[in-house]
């Protein structure tokens, strides 16, 4: 589903993704683990076709983001690191608007937010601003908003990030439920979330990759007993 | 269609925040008060040219138009600032469709803004006849793209703390270049030659034109206004491209 060929950024004499390969198979929830500035934002940037790679490429579905990015805008979604949602517009017209943004007619739309609000539990609060909800829900309505235009791919960037325990094991719980139904790239600084949702992993460590395998093989690897302990092993030079 | 989508979701972003909406009709008003406090204390025959109704009122309204352009600009910063608009570009939008969207729903706004200031100009003593309060409407909304391109140039170029004070730069300049608040010809100079370089003075002219019974030189003031408008526009159309892809 995606293939990531000798992929470089560049930025003056930093070098945040070094010479990147990577396969990542259709309707594998995929995690990209790495300290800050290891190169996991710019790799999904580049991947969601928002920045330019200064070499290398990669197709999603076949088709490249260096010569076709809009027939990949057409098959993927993303849900940003931060919240990314409108502010004054209530839940529902977010989730709309997001639905009219991808092509769906009126009646589809509707459908669909009404679906994505059933799914999220967001229904109670349908008709209230986006910036009056909770961290949280704000995060919610952010995936939700990304998955209703039914991407064949979606990128979830720190998902969780700020999030309270109870409101990050709650979105653990929907992150799970998709697993299967689309190929999901996730990035993440809490390696529980990481052990607890992923198919396989992969380590960057200053934008090379470190490690890749499912957890089980990169605990069998290193000879560590959790993923945090082989993630301070394989990321050790970097700090 | 994906273009008024986009523009629904940014007029009611605008018409829901009350302070913006509020200073983009509250200004032009507030200027109108003064020409009321200005008129009381000069008698009718020692009024400066530019202070005449005829001048002013068509001025108010380019620069209650000079707010669309710094809320447009606010709001497009912003937005880039929440990161809404890099989830919006990882989608199938195109650059153009950005950016009509963005100006769409200015248009109703600056319409209501115009006819608002007109007719008040009519209630205080602007005299005039329906045909040329349409035409005089007409001209100062061909002038409006120039100011929405302004705003998405600012918004696309600058971060969201800095659009607001450069904005308020074009706001000053409005005022005090266009021959609304000082009269260009009676100064003339370097200061003269500064206010024809930029659009704002041509504007006037070309918009108070009917009011003052004086359409001369009208072509060449609407070529100047034209070609700031697709200048800026252009620039905008830049600018926000390469915010699309960094």
């Amino acid at each position: 589903m995606i293939r990531i060929q000798n992929l470089c950024k560049v930025y003056g004499k930093r070098t945040a993704v070094d010479g990147l390969n990577l396969h990542i198979r259709e309707g594998e929830l995929f995690s990209l683990l790495g300290q800050n500035g290891a190169g996991k934002t710019t790799t999904i940037r580049m991947l969601c076709g928002l920045t330019t790679p200064t070499s290398g490429d990669a197709t999603l579905g076949g088709h490249s983001i260096l010569t076709d990015v809009e027939k990949v805008h057409g098959i993927i979604n993303v849900s940003p690191q931060e919240t990314a949602v409108s502010p004054r517009l209530t839940v529902e017209e977010n989730l709309l608007l997001t639905a009219r943004i991808y092509g769906f007619d009126g009646t589809s739309a509707r459908d669909m937010a009404d679906q994505m609000m059933a799914r999220f539990s967001l229904t109670h609060r349908r008709r209230d601003k986006a910036k009056t909800l909770s961290g949280g829900l704000m995060r919610k309505l952010s995936i939700s908003m990304a998955l209703i235009s039914q991407p064949r791919i979606l990128f979830l960037d720190e998902p969780t990030l700020g999030l309270d325990v109870r409101a990050r094991r709650e979105l653990w719980e929907m992150i799970g439920q998709l697993k299967g139904s689309m190929t999901i790239v996730l990035t993440t600084h809490y390696l529980e979330e990481a052990e607890a949702l992923s198919d396989r992993v992969a380590i960057l460590s200053r934008g090379r990759l470190q490690a890749l395998g499912t957890v089980e093989e990169l605990k069998r690897e290193t000879g560590k007993d959790n993923l945090e302990e082989v993630f301070l092993a394989l990321t050790e030079d970097e700090s | 269609m994906r273009t008024f989508a986009f523009a629904g979701r940014n007029h009611k972003e605008m018409t829901r925040d009350g302070a913006a909406l509020g200073f983009a009709l509250g200004m032009p008003l507030l200027m109108l008060v003064i020409w009321m406090i200005i008129a009381k204390a000069v008698p009718g025959d020692f009024m400066p040219a530019n202070f005449q109704l005829e001048n002013y009122i068509p001025g108010v309204a380019l620069f209650g138009m000079t707010f669309l352009s710094m809320f447009l600009g606010i709001l497009i910063a912003q937005d880039r600032a929440t990161s809404y608009l890099g989830r919006l570009f990882a989608g199938p939008m195109r650059t153009q469709e950005y950016l009509l969207g963005y100006m769409l729903p200015m248009l109703p706004l600056a319409l209501m803004q115009i006819l608002l200031v007109l007719v008040i100009g009519l209630l205080i003593g602007l005299s005039l006849t329906v045909g040329q309060v349409l035409a005089t409407a007409g001209l100062l909304f061909l002038c409006v793209p120039m100011f929405l391109s302004m705003g998405l140039f600012l918004g696309s170029l600058l971060g969201d703390k800095a659009v607001a004070p450069v904005s308020s730069i074009l706001v000053q300049l409005m005022a005090l270049t266009s021959g609304m608040m000082l009269d260009v010809e009676m100064i003339g100079g370097g200061y003269g030659a500064f206010c024809k370089a930029l659009p704002f003075y041509h504007g006037l002219r070309l918009c108070s034109g009917v009011a003052r019974g004086d359409m001369s030189g009208w072509l060449s003031h609407a070529l100047v206004v034209i070609g700031y408008t697709m200048v800026m526009g252009i620039l905008a159309l830049i600018v926000f491209r390469k915010r699309q892809k960094s």
